[in-house]
């Protein structure tokens, strides 16, 4: 302790302007701001990659749909409809994205229309749901004279993200709670039904 | 000093990770307009399609039905172009076209969309003006039929073909067959187009065996009758519940009789330029449901179009005659937004049907192979007490055997396929 308030008393003088360290004292004030950056930018970069999958999962889903048979659509569980829900699966696993048990998940049928809810939660990220909605009866009218009631299969998918960057500023800053917890993270499609 | 440098290149750094994040949203912004244009071209392609200006350019032309802002193809485009939206709104601008300059038989639609006014966090400090995206589809409908304007066009391949081979009558002593010519092309002028025609079944009380040919008594023109044999084949891949409206017999016959199931259901064989039927074929006139053929009919026709029972208005949809031919819901339409509503765009009873040549004279009871030299594409408006059909000719497609090429797939049972295409 004597050292040290000598070592002060030494150093607090212009003309002996003490250097000695502070490189460790700069990195230690800008390591942690470089990490908050590092982990920001690979954690909302992730979160774009997975709407960018997520995108591109449903809008093949919704160009299997569009060919798709619509002739046994008024079983509970259609083949042309898992035929979707497998093209969107397989696409999303070949993107690496955890499908949640998204292949074993078996639909349940709205009371009436065209809709088919699948849910799955096996292993999903912050123990999140992934929920797939095909909707083959989504219809809109055109534009007028005459309009045309145009049939469509509407695709949406909901995905837990869990970030990582809330639990890495509790580090600085216990008391934060920016970006912790689970996002859903969504996609859908529109597509003509052309069968 | 260290730490204005230390400053100064965090706002350098942290500006930069802002732009990134500016760029990848402009890329998903990008990738969702592409789906939209994607979306609204094909609906386009779809009315070229269903107009019928592929088969009967003359009479239903290609501006009629696209003229880059209110015809049924730019409507149908610009309205789901709309339902697809580019960060959490519709496309701003929505423009279409279809150029006259390609073949009559092969027109397509080009579609582009922008969406303006887009969020940014970083580039708005360079940038004073909105940030926009667009993307630009294009889509097709391909007509096979062989003519001057398309020789030797690449074959098609289409699946989902209901079991009903219609009779060309290439050996009735007609002037000119009944949809296709020698040239496989499109016969009579397309004048049969939009029309009704009621088909029956050929049973073995009405094949003559001398001189040959199915022959119905020579029709006026257009032909209100045809002919057809019931086809056995495959079992089929998707088929309704059998809970479903008149879908009580389906899936339930005898193993191996696959003729009502096949009307009721989807196939997926893959038909093609060149396909033959017969012996040896993996279609064949249906020999093992003898003497109960007309039964069969019935049951597989009115679950395939929702109807009650046999006879016409009973919960099936309905097509108008005459170019355009308009749908109409019925109140049996599985899609209960459908039911009672006029001008739909499909209907389950819209079908593909193979039509057959007779190879000679002598030769056409159903025993001998029959070439497939086209296609019609039908609204079936009912199924009567005999087992007859009655319906609307949509389109007509020859097909060439000896076209060469990868076949033109499209969205599976029509024979005029709708693809996405580079243009």
């Amino acid at each position: 302790m004597t050292r040290l308030a000598g070592f002060w008393r030494y150093c607090r003088w212009p003309a002996y302007a003490c250097t000695e360290a502070s490189q460790i004292v700069e990195l230690a004030i800008s390591l942690p701001l470089l990490m908050i950056i590092v982990v920001g930018i690979t954690d909302f970069g992730t979160a774009f990659n997975l709407k960018q999958n997520l995108n591109n999962a449903v809008r093949e889903g919704a160009r299997s749909a569009s060919k798709q048979s619509m002739q046994d659509v008024t079983n509970p569980t259609p083949l042309s409809t898992d035929a979707i829900r497998a093209v969107i699966d397989n696409y999303l696993l070949a993107a690496r994205v955890n499908d949640c048990g998204l292949s074993g998940a078996v639909p349940s049928k709205s009371v009436s229309g065209l809709i088919w809810t699948y849910t799955a939660s096996s292993g999903c990220p912050g123990g999140g749901t992934l929920t797939l909605i095909v909707d083959r009866g989504n219809t809109f009218q055109t534009g007028s004279p005459p309009p045309t009631t145009i049939e469509t299969t509407h695709i949406q998918i909901s995905y837990p993200y869990q970030w990582r960057f809330g639990r890495f500023i509790k580090f600085f800053v216990p008391t934060a709670n920016y970006a912790s917890g689970v996002t859903q993270i969504n996609g859908e499609a529109i597509m003509t039904n052309l069968n | 000093m260290t730490l204005l440098i230390v400053a100064v290149s965090m706002f350098a750094m942290l500006s930069m990770a802002v732009l990134a994040l500016d760029v990848v949203s402009l890329y998903v912004a990008k990738d969702q307009a592409q789906e939209a244009a994607d979306a609204a071209a094909l609906a386009g392609a779809e009315v070229l399609e269903l107009s019928g200006t592929t088969s009967v350019p003359l009479s239903v032309p290609l501006s009629s039905v696209c003229n880059g802002s209110s015809a049924k193809a730019d409507l149908w485009a610009q309205a789901v172009a709309a339902q697809n939206h580019i960060v959490g709104v519709s496309p701003t601008t929505v423009t279409t076209l279809c150029p006259t300059s390609a073949p009559a038989h092969n027109p397509y639609i080009r579609v582009t969309v922008s969406r303006g006014g887009l969020p940014t966090f970083f580039s708005r400090i360079w940038s004073g003006g909105a940030i926009s995206v667009s993307a630009t589809a294009s889509a097709e409908a391909y007509n096979p039929s062989f003519d001057a304007a398309n020789p030797g066009g690449p074959p098609i391949q289409i699946h989902g073909v209901k079991p009903w081979l219609v009779s060309n009558c290439n050996m009735c002593g007609l002037a000119e067959p009944l949809y296709f010519d020698s040239n496989y092309a499109i016969a009579r002028g397309g004048s049969f187009i939009g029309q009704p025609v009621t088909l029956t079944l050929i049973t073995s009380s009405t094949v003559p065996t001398v001189p040959g040919p199915p022959a119905p008594p020579a029709p006026p023109l257009p032909s209100p009758t045809a002919q057809f044999y019931a086809l056995d084949g495959p079992a089929p891949l998707y088929c309704p519940s059998s809970s479903a409206v008149s879908c009580g017999q389906i899936g339930t016959g005898t193993p191996g009789l696959n003729y009502h199931d096949n009307i009721a259901c989807e196939n997926g064989f893959n038909f093609s330029n060149g396909q033959l039927v017969g012996p040896g074929q993996t279609w064949w006139v249906d020999t093992r449901s003898a003497g109960n053929l007309h039964a069969r009919t019935i049951p597989g026709t009115t679950c395939l179009i929702h109807a009650d029972t046999v006879g016409s208005g009973l919960g099936q949809d309905s097509f108008t005659v005459g170019l355009p031919v308009t749908i109409t819901g019925g109140y049996n339409n599985p899609n209960p937004s459908l039911r009672l509503v006029d001008g739909i765009h499909r209907s389950d009873s819209v079908v593909t049907v193979p039509v057959f040549n007779c190879p000679s004279v002598g030769t056409c009871d159903g025993t001998a192979q029959l070439p497939i030299v086209g296609f019609l594409q039908l609204g079936i408006q009912d199924v009567t007490a005999t087992g007859d059909l009655d319906a609307v000719i949509l389109n007509a497609a020859g097909l060439d055997p000896a076209s060469t090429g990868t076949p033109i797939t499209g969205a599976g049972a029509s024979p005029v396929p709708v693809r996405l295409i580079h243009q």
